[in-house]
């Protein structure tokens, strides 16, 4: 049987898409016109044969399947089949590289299909299928062989089959018909799932009565996991079922899981009964999650994903409410309607669609500007010096910013450039000028950059109400130039109760799936409301293409801009609070790594922002806890935004001992356990070159699955290690420092402080530099002071020159001498910068003189024909960078020429220019605590 | 010698031995060496696309702790001395050798 594709008969739109739907409130607004699309294309259905031919255990004979027509239950729409499906397979090769997924070469062998089947009542049973040497079932075969073994059991087969795996884009590819399947299938976050229109299989029989259709709804366990358990074992220990092991020892159990063909083999019995468990756990966790929501919502049909859950229970608690709220209206939203003619059936069709209200329609790509991500920096490079460094997290941030928010009154929209109409209980939005004192250590309005947001002292931003309070409670002086509010009723929020009920559920759940399930819900919301608002792009199975997400049925740029800004203003409040012999290591969006003692934190966590925050946990929780620790160190490694390691662990659990962030480096598969990875990264850190690069080991990507036929199997690439400090922030304090690492062995590296950028182009132009220009062209990392050092003296050497002289200054021209030889033939040929009007020595004898100035021993020598061509281009002023090689050259030339205008010649860097020199020699209290405390260098 | 007498003689002379030791003959390995020649066999047997189900006498070999008189070892021998069989070959009995300890 090979899955056919037929045409269905037309049927008019309205009743196909209603037919296709099992719940349509679950729908988000862009999969509302996916449907629709769908359904204008004509629906198509995948052909089953009712018999099948199997082998169910390896070198055994093949038994054939049959299912009969009256075993079958049509047009019991709430009574569906749950089939938990896997597939063990083992890659052609362990790794491949992009050419053999071009060639079409990154398959895997698949060894088994398996299904554990679940009815409504309880009732279960499973299969295994093995299939023949180099050969694949049909997406058909595999299901006829499932409820065909559940008929031969005696089991009616409903219509409706819910098909759940585990990561299923590793399975579906199994399939001989897969591309029939990826053509009826969604990429969600790379899971594959149906949403609104499922796979229709018309299964013929013997008697020629014609087909029944089965609708087959895909779904993936891996969209209904929570975060931080998202593995197999994991939902299976939710569940009560744990993975198994096939050896008793933990590389045996590895070695095989890499090399099931020998276990299908040669322990047949051990490979069913483990494949079958993968099937088993994925079954009964989507139905256990199923069973969580119908409590909680009453609808019968789970959605794809745990975030859609939190989004449907919370519409319900709106539609709850007294008098009603419209979900539409409550996020700014209205139902309009059109009627549109439509060609292909010659009829009327009403089209409804819900735009934002015109108020919000014309400020919401303002707000949109100003919803900014997490504020995610490193505030110092290298090794830090010895004290007790605590990782602090605020206790459920979003959902806390989310419940501020009160019943907004779109309408009465208003614009305002008054500064104090922004305060902690506003819902505003705006773009302001401003400028924090210049002593602020820790700037907190977000200015966007090309490499993420960056917190400079002055500048521009857009941002919300809760950071222009911070902002004018930390003495900024603040100019609104755009600023619209929305009056909000606090007294009726918009989330609150919906947060309060999910964490109340969360508190009184008994199993752990269910804990897990409310903590998911209420903290998967706030992604609804930025759903769509930034570029962000998924592979289209069908159209072979990337298309931008679309919009959810909350998503809000109001909503997202006021919860980050909310999040950002209290991690920036605790920050500006700390004493000033205290110091932050990092922030992480809603956390930050600090040597301040729990003392310290509770002081700097009773600013207003954060007693607003407490008061809002205690409205939800009735708890006033707002912080919480996760991890205690005594010596840190800061690389870059989010790369830190550990030097010297904390004496906690092993899991709270260490900080590590790998900077999207990641450690081959030997090192599994957290202290492993971290003496990785700090080797790859301290031992990284220009030259260094890291294999890449990922999964082929659903672009290589439908170009070039791939299955899921690894690949692997090199990438540059990228580990050097990002300029997030502007160096402060520089010195050497030497780390002992966990081997003992010791390691000198540079370590600096850092202060805020003054404004977004000092950042610009210093990491622009560092990145395109100077890191790559000079092949060196920043290890040493030295290597900062000629960093900062080239960064300022080109600072001095103007725009156009920077364009093609050679990047090996590091003291600006052979810069310099060119503008004095230029000048010298043109009788400019103060050599005569006539020339008074012959080119050659000017060569000579220039050679025999220390430009000749640095290397830089003169020909006759450099002199020469000084008169093909015009002389430019000021196009020679100041370098102390350049100066003393101009010094030595005055031998011959008292009156050459060395002012004419070189640049010159205005007072209030970037500096980078002044941290070599600039003093900062912490850069001292490392120096001073240190242990010299052995041998 | 060639090569094809050079791992047939030691394939002959390391089934002898564990013939000697296990009482379990070894007539179906030696009718491949016999129709397809040694190092032929040798190969088939570690091609990671072939059967990878151990044979009864690669059994009796683990349960005789004499996996050292194993076809897989004498590739291993050999091409870790740079004869005969290439470094995948070697790997691929290295890893045959390694399955046969852990599912036997």
């Amino acid at each position: 049987m090979s899955g056919l594709v037929r045409k269905r008969k037309k049927k008019p739109e309205r009743e196909l898409a209603a037919d296709s739907i099992i719940d349509p409130n679950q729908l988000e607004m862009f999969e509302i016109e996916a449907v629709k699309k769908a359904s204008k294309k004509g629906e198509t259905f995948l052909e089953a044969a009712s018999e099948v031919t199997i082998r169910e255990m390896p070198y055994q004979p093949l038994a054939t399947f049959e299912i009969d027509r009256s075993d079958i239950e049509v047009g019991h729409a709430n009574n569906y089949l749950l089939i938990g499906f896997d597939t063990e397979y083992q890659p052609l090769k362990p790794v491949f590289d992009n050419r053999d997924v071009e060639a079409g070469k990154a398959l895997y062998e698949v060894l088994s299909y398996q299904f554990h089947a679940i009815q409504l009542n309880g009732s279960s049973w499973n299969g295994m299928a093995i299939p023949n040497p180099n050969q694949r079932l049909t997406f058909t075969e595999f299901l006829t062989y499932a409820l065909a073994a559940g008929a031969e059991r005696g089991e009616p087969i409903p219509s409706v089959i819910v098909l759940v795996g585990h990561y299923n884009r590793a399975d579906i590819p199994a399939f001989a018909d897969r591309g029939q399947v990826f053509d009826r299938v969604k990429n969600v976050r790379n899971s594959l799932v149906t949403q609104a229109v499922p796979i229709s299989v018309k299964m013929s029989f013997k008697d020629q009565l014609g087909p029944v259709e089965f609708k087959v709804y895909l779904r993936d366990t891996m969209l209904l996991a929570p975060a931080g358990r998202k593995s197999l074992a994991s939902l299976g220990e939710l569940v009560g079922i744990p993975k198994m092991m096939l050896h008793e020892t933990r590389e045996g159990d590895l070695r095989l899981k890499r090399q099931m063909k020998f276990v299908r083999a040669n322990k047949p019995a051990l490979f069913r009964e483990y494949a079958l468990l993968d099937a088993r756990i994925s079954a009964q966790y989507f139905r256990e999650v199923t069973r969580v929501y119908q409590e909680a919502t009453g609808a019968k049909f789970v959605p794809s994903q745990l975030s859609k859950i939190g989004l449907r229970i919370l519409q319900d608690e709106w539609n709850s409410r007294t008098p009603v709220v419209d979900p539409v209206a409550m996020v700014g939203r209205e139902t309009q309607r059109e009627v549109v003619w439509n060609n292909k059936t010659a009829q009327f069709n009403t089209k409804s669609y819900h735009p934002y209200i015109e108020e919000i329609y014309w400020w919401a790509d303002f707000v949109t500007e100003c919803y900014q991500g997490g504020r995610n920096e490193q505030l110092w490079f290298g090794p830090t010096f010895e004290d007790d460094w605590s990782d602090y997290d605020l206790k459920s941030a979003y959902p806390t910013g989310m419940a501020t928010i009160g019943r907004p009154n779109w309408k009465e929209l208003y614009y305002t450039d008054d500064v104090s109409q922004f305060t902690i209980d506003t819902f505003g939005f705006a773009c302001v000028d401003f400028r924090f004192p210049a002593e602020t250590r820790y700037p907190t309005l977000p200015v966007r950059s090309d490499n993420g947001i960056i917190f400079p002292l002055a500048g521009r931003s857009y941002c919300a109400a809760p950071e222009i309070q911070l902002a004018i409670n930390l003495g900024c002086d603040l100019r609104i130039r755009q600023g619209v509010v929305i009056p909000q009723d606090l007294s009726d929020p918009v989330f609150l109760p919906f947060i309060k009920e999910s964490i109340a559920r969360r508190n009184h759940a008994i199993s752990p799936i269910e804990k897990e399930f409310w903590k998911e819900v209420t903290n998967s919301c706030y992604g609804k409301t930025a759903q769509g608002l930034r570029k962000k792009r998924v592979f289209d199975l069908r159209t072979g293409e990337t298309e931008k997400i679309g919009p959810s049925a909350i998503t809000n740029p109001f909503f997202a801009a006021h919860i980050t800004s909310f999040v950002r203003a209290a991690v920036g409040e605790i920050m500006n609070a700390l004493p000033a012999d205290k110091m932050v290591f990092s922030v992480t969006t809603d956390g930050l790594n600090t040597n301040a003692t729990e003392e310290e934190m509770a002081v700097a966590k009773r600013g207003p922002i954060m007693r607003h925050y407490e008061r809002t946990v205690v409205a939800l929780t009735g708890k006033d806890e707002v912080l919480t620790e996760k991890h205690s160190v005594r010596q840190l490694l800061g690389m870059r935004t989010r790369g830190q390691a550990t030097i010297k662990p904390g004496n906690g659990e092993q899991e709270t001992r260490y900080v590590l962030a790998k900077a999207g480096v990641r450690p081959p598969m030997e090192y599994r356990e957290i202290h492993e990875q971290n003496d990785y990264m700090l080797k790859l850190f301290f031992g990284r070159t220009p030259e260094t690069m890291i294999d890449i080991e990922v999964h082929t990507t659903m672009a290589d699955m439908i170009k070039h036929g791939a299955d899921l199997v690894s690949k692997q690439s090199r990438k540059r290690a990228s580990l050097e400090y990002d300029f997030k922030r502007c160096p402060k304090a520089i010195a050497m420092a030497t780390a002992v690492l966990p081997n003992l062995s010791k390691a000198e590296h540079v370590a600096f402080s850092t202060k805020p950028w003054r404004d977004i182009s000092e950042f610009k132009m210093v990491r622009a530099m560092w990145e395109d220009y100077w890191r790559s062209g000079s092949g060196v990392c920043l290890k040493t002071i030295d290597v900062f050092a000629d960093f900062a003296e080239f960064f300022e050497m080109m600072k001095s020159l103007p725009g156009g002289s920077k364009k093609y200054f050679r990047k090996h021209d590091r003291h600006g001498l052979q810069r310099l030889r060119r503008d004095l033939c230029r000048a010298y040929k043109h009788g400019m910068a103060g050599f005569p009007k006539v020339a008074s020595y012959t080119a050659s004898e000017f060569a000579d003189i220039l050679n025999s100035t220390s430009m000749a021993k640095l290397g830089v020598k003169t020909k006759i024909a450099d002199v020469e061509n000084g008169k093909r281009a015009p002389f430019s002023p000021n196009s020679t960078p100041p370098t102390k090689e350049v100066l003393a050259v101009c010094r030595e030339l005055r031998a011959h020429f008292p009156e050459l205008d060395q002012k004419s010649l070189v640049g010159s860097i205005a007072p209030d220019q970037v500096m980078l020199s002044p941290a070599l020699t600039a003093k900062c209290p912490f850069v001292e605590r490392l120096v001073m405390h240190q242990e010299p260098v052995g041998p | 010698m060639f090569d094809e007498d050079k791992v047939r003689e030691e394939i002959l002379r390391r089934t002898a031995e564990a013939e000697l030791l296990t009482g379990h003959s070894f007539y179906g390995l030696r009718k491949a060496i016999r129709d397809d020649g040694a190092i032929a066999t040798a190969r088939r047997l570690i091609d990671p696309k072939g059967d990878t189900k151990f044979q009864m006498g690669m059994r009796e070999l683990k349960k005789a702790g004499l996996l050292r008189l194993s076809v897989e070892q004498i590739i291993v021998d050999f091409g870790e001395r740079g004869e005969i069989f290439s470094v995948d070959e070697v790997e691929a009995a290295k890893e045959r050798l390694a399955m046969a300890e852990l599912v036997l």
